[in-house]
């Protein structure tokens, strides 16, 4: 009887976790997809001003990659999910 | 050394492709040369036999090697990847069930995403010692294999700095060369053994050639011909060694460029480390292909001569030291510019210096 009861829960901790294994996994694709974007922007900008590949750059009048910047600190953050359902007060 | 590695990523490429071809050419003629010079050998024994005795005139044994030679290459380069994981007796992850594989496969796709390579198949290795390492042909064609043990003992951190190791050795075109290297040596091995027998037989018959005319050269010959025989298998060896030492500094430097944490790898290798048993499941052969050297030789630890012809890897504590160290000028490079948003590239612009050539 007892174990009957105890195992509901245990599935649920694991559910839980596999629910903050993907926030957390989904968080760094995006993160880590932004950082390679960033890379190559840089190295690209770097390759602009260096010199032999600077005359082409002149030449084509290439203009400098934007890289992609985070303002909002909490966008960084992994989300945080309340699942203790507590009724609002 | 360390900073140079992410804008020669071309170079590096280069130099790998150039030389899988430079080794496969350069174990095709050594099999010319074990067929054709066996056949000279042969052709001056046998020249001045009498007259109605058999004469070596033409050199079957030359072409029938080098055709060998060329289908062993070809066979090695084109079912490298598969014979090394069929070595290792690793499983493939397809659809996990397990908390842990899930975590793996979640952390080579985020770590794929870094690279800017395709998600490379995954495998484990049933063995409790921690190793991890990387094979295939290409970015498109490439396996990541980690052990249990690794699994086990890793957490999540640690294990995608090994995972960035890892895809660093795929980006770089690190497999295909170690790939086709490792596949080679396990062909000449066999070869070498099969041989073996070969030349004992043979042996027996030696003594009789020696005397007239171009006794010498025949001696000569003979002699850097069964050298030649004898020193293969140890040959390849060096060179699989010679190939692997300066590479794990390399995507040591590129897995911490992915994963910005340079620190977490260091600790994934100070476990690998510490955990110090051999690896049972990956043999000498695919030694070098590992993260760390699996058959845990004492030599590893250590710098110097001997170790550096000997060993297939770079001694762990300098690893770490130069992982430490990237931490710390990230930490500094962060300090002073506190502002900077979006974690923008510490080391990619680091090494700008480094290629302006």
């Amino acid at each position: 009887m007892v174990v009957v009861e105890q195992y509901p829960q245990l599935k649920a901790t694991g559910n839980i976790g596999q629910l903050q294994e993907e926030l957390t996994s989904t968080e760094n694709k995006v993160a880590f997809a932004r950082q390679l974007y960033n890379d190559t922007a840089t190295q690209y900008n770097t390759k602009q001003q260096q010199f032999p590949t600077s005359l082409v750059a002149g030449l084509a009048k290439t203009q400098p990659a934007d890289l992609w910047a985070i303002e909002d600190q909490a966008e960084r953050a992994v989300p945080q999910v309340d699942l203790s359902m507590k009724p609002k007060a | 050394m360390s900073d140079d590695a992410s804008l020669n990523l071309f170079q590096q490429q280069d130099a790998n492709r150039r030389r899988t071809v430079l080794l496969v050419i350069g174990f095709v003629l050594f099999f010319a040369w074990l067929g054709f010079g066996g056949d000279l050998i042969y052709y001056l024994y046998s020249r001045d036999a009498p007259r109605l005795a058999y004469h070596h005139t033409f050199p079957w044994l030359g072409i029938v090697l080098t055709v060998l030679g060329v289908a062993m290459a070809w066979y090695a380069y084109a079912t490298g990847p598969e014979k090394v994981l069929w070595s290792t007796g690793a499983r493939e992850v397809q659809d996990p069930t397990d908390p842990k594989e899930r975590q793996l496969v979640d952390v080579v796709e985020e770590m794929a995403i870094a690279a800017g390579v395709p998600r490379p198949r995954i495998w484990i290795v049933d063995d409790g010692d921690p190793n991890a390492f990387a094979t295939g042909t290409d970015p498109l064609h490439s396996h990541v294999a980690v052990t249990q043990g690794l699994l086990d003992l890793c957490t999540r951190d640690e294990l995608e700095g090994v995972i960035g190791h890892e895809l660093g050795h795929v980006k770089n075109l690190d497999v295909r060369l170690m790939t086709t290297l490792a596949a080679l040596v396990g062909a000449v091995a066999l070869m070498h053994d099969g041989s073996n027998r070969l030349l004992r037989g043979g042996m027996d018959e030696e003594p009789r050639g020696g005397g007239r005319k171009g006794g010498l050269l025949l001696l000569v010959l003979l002699v850097v011909w069964i050298i030649s025989w004898l020193l293969a298998p140890i040959i390849a060896q060096l060179l699989a060694m010679g190939v692997s030492r300066k590479r794990e500094y390399l995507a040591d430097a590129m897995g911490a460029q992915f994963t910005r944490n340079p620190l977490a790898l260091a600790s994934a290798l100070q476990k690998i480390e510490n955990a110090d048993a051999p690896t049972t499941h990956l043999k000498r052969g695919a030694a070098h292909l590992c993260i760390a050297d699996p058959l845990a030789r004492r030599l590893t630890g250590h710098e110097g001569f001997v170790a550096d012809v000997l060993a297939t890897h770079p001694p762990m504590a300098k690893r770490i030291t130069i992982l430490r160290g990237m931490a710390y000028a990230q930490l500094k490079k962060e300090g002073g510019s506190v502002a900077s948003p979006g974690g923008l590239a510490a080391p990619g612009a680091a090494s700008s210096e480094g290629s302006g050539m």
